[in-house]
């Protein structure tokens, strides 16, 4: 794997350095993003400007990097008006998309089909039939910083690939957030996956051609909440879940679960089980237990206090963590005051590996980890732009676990930006009560020093809450009110 | 082998300054290995004749090339196969092309190599029924085969183990790698037209999702899948597979598609527009099948009708049958060479 990385990293360093080599081609408003492609030398840099773009792209020459140009709240947006069928397919290695927003189209936002170095980072997908993104039966595979929502089977899919990375996306109102499918060597963290019908799947499926999903890592992410209606295909296997789950191991062997928030999840906080046997048997050279996995220092609240039907009838009730009793040589440390649901399970018999510190003490950029991709593609601390606090009408500073002012008036057309001076990782995110809603507030996370800022352009009353901590008075039930044009 | 079906993907100091991977689009792939490698000439030719040889069924009228006729693209462009004395068999003719890539042969899936495919029709006692206690006998009879066996294989002349490896010496020459679409992969843009063009991302969609089984570059996968053809035939459910099999098939591929109409296992759809259509409703969805039967990728889709001509015209566009074979004006038995069944 040294090797690819090593490899992945000369690709990336060609497509990406501004060189001599490198043609920068620039796409403006009412041009066609398509015709530019089409007569693309191999490396070159698209550069694409604010403005919707009625187009399907497909890019097969090596080398491309699609880098949507983002001014402020602008950027450019691929809207297939649910009429086309994909946004972007992609096949030349390596490939490089940001900056864009996707939208209405019938099959998929993006996706990339046997590429060897993709990388889609920085995009807005929303409501782009079965898949947001979807790379499959590719390698070195780098999904960071996207925002996905309103899929009708996985948000982010990665399958049938090796070595991925899918960091700092915030998925939400999908039926599965991020699925990560006979696929080894991914690493899933610092997501933020809410109001899916399932918030992260590590899954085998039958009638795959790789037939293993092992080695991945899914850790400190935040899985909060996910209770949202299955609207999938019923015949499907995501279509198929139960409403509530967090996190969910089917199948798969050596994932590693650790260190993730796992909150409020109806059903199951995370959940341990093997392939169906009824999936199982459409593949018998699928191995469809699940094995070597180990599970720690997640920390649990508020877990499987509604469960669905069916995980009542198949675990005995719902809980903050659940295995079907299957699978050899699998652990999971609880706290003490975890409910658990299903079988017991043993625990991993690593010393203090119960009570890891709090997760997320140190926010995404820690760079205390072995990189597992070149420096250049790691996470940014926050994507949100610096913003100057003097040029914006309002601020509301989020300090000592408070909105300050925690309720607003404004009128339309006017911005607001939060500022985060709080040493732990705050959102600010449109939804009413403890229920994070599809919003127009939806910012990344922030750490310390980070601020977000929207320009309100509706009048009304805009409620908001703060994901990580919407179990807390003080950081939920926020407004905004908008008033009318007023005298001036 | 003396021919340039086996090429290499040697494009690397001919393409732009960014050569990465070697290849000059996304669309050019590797083809997996082809077992054993290079086949030896000499048992090629011993397994052409063979192959177009009546004297290997029991009654002298019947040969390979009789269902997979050089004319047919290897295949017979009938709805199912007809067997030893023109009977009626259950299933559809595939082609040879590129079997040499296929993991695993048979409709059902259920012979593991070429070598022990061979057997199947050459001792079916509905398709060519020689009797295996005697065919080695009766090529030896035949001084050419005789001469020829001895001379690729060493002496001892014709056996069932040696027809069976020449022969499939003989399919792994039966190579379809350079169609239209391949050249465009390649880099020539003008190789496909418009239409084709936008046909190759509707097969690439996700919303129709055909190429999530019809994979490049064999557009084929090592897989038992179910799509629900409406048929009673239990296919890999009945060759050794789970009961939860029943009804599934292996992946056929779809290289040189355009030329070997009728489709599906049981050869029920005529067209590739009838086998778009299929899809397009939801396959075997459509048609009363158990959910179970058939692949959650196979759904229904909505494409425009000029979509599904497009597609339909990419599909043609995978057609490559430079590695036709010649038919030889005689074969050493010296019975007619493919000639006209009652």
């Amino acid at each position: 794997m040294t090797r690819a990385l090593i490899v992945l990293g000369l690709c990336l360093s060609f497509a990406t350095a501004p060189s001599a080599r490198a043609d920068v081609i620039r796409v403006s408003s009412g041009d066609s993003i398509a015709e530019a492609l089409e007569n693309a030398p191999p490396g070159s840099i698209i550069e694409v400007e604010p403005g919707v773009y009625h187009e399907a792209l497909t890019v097969d020459t090596p080398g491309i990097t699609l880098r949507g140009i983002v001014r402020g709240n602008q950027r450019p947006v691929l809207d297939g008006r649910n009429r086309l069928n994909d946004g972007v397919i992609a096949s030349g290695s390596p490939f490089t998309m940001s900056g864009f927003a996707v939208r209405h189209y019938k099959g998929n936002g993006v996706s990339a089909q046997g590429i060897d170095g993709v990388t889609f980072t920085d995009l807005e997908i929303d409501d782009t039939g079965l898949y947001g993104v979807y790379p499959v039966q590719s390698r070195n595979v780098v999904v960071t910083n996207c925002t996905v929502t309103r899929i009708s089977d996985a948000g982010i899919y990665v399958g049938e690939s090796e070595n991925a990375l899918v960091a700092g996306n915030e998925v939400h109102h999908n039926v599965a957030g991020i699925e990560i499918e006979n696929t080894n060597d991914a690493e899933v963290r610092d997501n933020l996956a809410f109001a899916n019908t399932a918030g992260i799947l590590v899954f085998v499926l039958p009638g795959k051609v790789l037939k293993e999903a092992r080695r991945n890592r899914v850790h400190r992410n935040w899985v909060v909440r996910n209770n949202h209606e299955n609207f999938g295909d019923p015949v499907s296997i995501v279509g198929g879940l139960p409403p509530g789950i967090g996190i969910l191991v089917m199948g798969a062997d050596e994932t590693t679960v650790e260190r993730n928030r796992v909150k409020d999840n109806p059903s199951i906080g995370i959940g341990l089980i093997r392939l169906g046997e009824a999936e199982a048997a459409r593949d018998p050279e699928q191995e469809p237990f699940a094995e070597r996995n180990r599970i720690r220092g997640n920390y649990f609240s508020g877990n499987g206090l509604d469960p669905d039907p069916a995980i009542v009838a198949g675990y005995g009730g719902g809980g903050d963590f659940a295995w079907d009793g299957t699978g050899r040589d699998n652990c999971v440390d609880l706290p003490d005051s975890a409910a658990t649901a299903g079988v017991p399970l043993r625990p991993c018999a690593i010393p203090g590996g119960a009570r890891l510190e709090e997760p997320f003490g140190r926010g995404l950029a820690s760079g205390s980890e072995p990189a597992r991709v070149p420096p250049a593609r790691r996470v940014a601390a926050s994507a949100a732009a610096t913003v100057d606090l003097d040029a914006v009408d309002a601020v509301v500073r989020i300090r000592a676990m408070r909105f300050e002012p925690k309720h607003l008036t404004i009128h339309v057309g006017e911005s607001v930006a939060w500022t985060n001076e709080d040493a732990v990782v705050h959102t600010v995110t449109s939804g009413r009560g403890t229920v994070p809603a599809d919003g127009p507030l939806a910012s990344p996370f922030m750490m310390r020093g980070a601020t977000y800022s929207h320009v309100f352009r509706e009048p009304g009353r805009y409620e908001y809450l703060c994901l990580p901590h919407l179990d807390q008075k003080s950081m939920r039930e926020a407004t905004v009110t908008v008033l009318p044009p007023g005298p001036s | 082998m003396g021919r340039s079906n086996l090429r290499r993907t040697t494009i690397a100091a001919a393409a732009p300054a960014l050569v990465f991977l070697g290849f000059v689009t996304g669309l050019q792939r590797p083809f997996p290995p082809i077992a054993g490698g290079v086949p030896d000439p000499a048992a090629v030719e011993l397994g052409r004749l063979l192959f177009f040889d009546p004297v290997l069924s029991a009654d002298g009228t019947l040969s390979c090339a009789h269902c997979h006729r050089p004319d047919r693209a290897l295949a017979d462009g009938l709805r199912t196969a007809r067997g030893r004395g023109g009977r009626a068999l259950p299933r559809n003719t595939p082609t040879l092309y590129n079997a040499a890539f296929k993991d695993r042969l048979m409709w059902d899936r259920r012979a593991g190599s070429l070598e022990a495919q061979v057997r199947i029709p050459l001792f079916g006692a509905d398709e060519m029924a020689a009797d295996p206690a005697r065919l080695a006998a009766r090529l030896d009879a035949i001084p050419e085969y005789r001469r020829r066996f001895d001379r690729v294989f060493g002496e001892g002349g014709a056996s069932v183990d040696r027809v069976s490896r020449a022969i499939a010496a003989f399919e792994r020459t039966l190579l379809s790698q350079d169609s239209r679409f391949d050249r465009y992969a390649a880099g020539d843009r003008g190789a496909l037209s418009r239409s084709e063009r936008r046909g190759l991302t509707i097969f690439r969609s996700l919303n129709t999702r055909c190429f999530e089984c019809h994979r490049l570059p064999t557009f084929d996968a090592p897989l038992a899948m179910g799509i629900g053809v409406p048929s009673g035939d239990p296919g890999v459910g009945g060759a050794g597979g789970t009961p939860a099999q029943t009804g599934f098939f292996g992946v056929p591929s779809l290289r040189n598609v355009g030329a070997t109409a009728p489709y599906m296992h049981d050869g029920s759809l005529a067209t590739l527009e009838d086998v778009v259509d299929f899809y397009r409703e939801g396959g075997g969805r459509a048609h009363g099948a158990e959910p179970g039967r058939v692949h959650e990728h196979v759904r229904p889709f909505a494409i425009r009708d000029e979509e599904a001509a497009d597609l339909v015209a990419f599909l043609r566009s995978l057609g490559d049958e430079r590695a036709r074979p010649r038919v030889p004006e005689r074969v050493p038995s010296g019975l007619p060479v493919l000639e006209e069944r009652p």
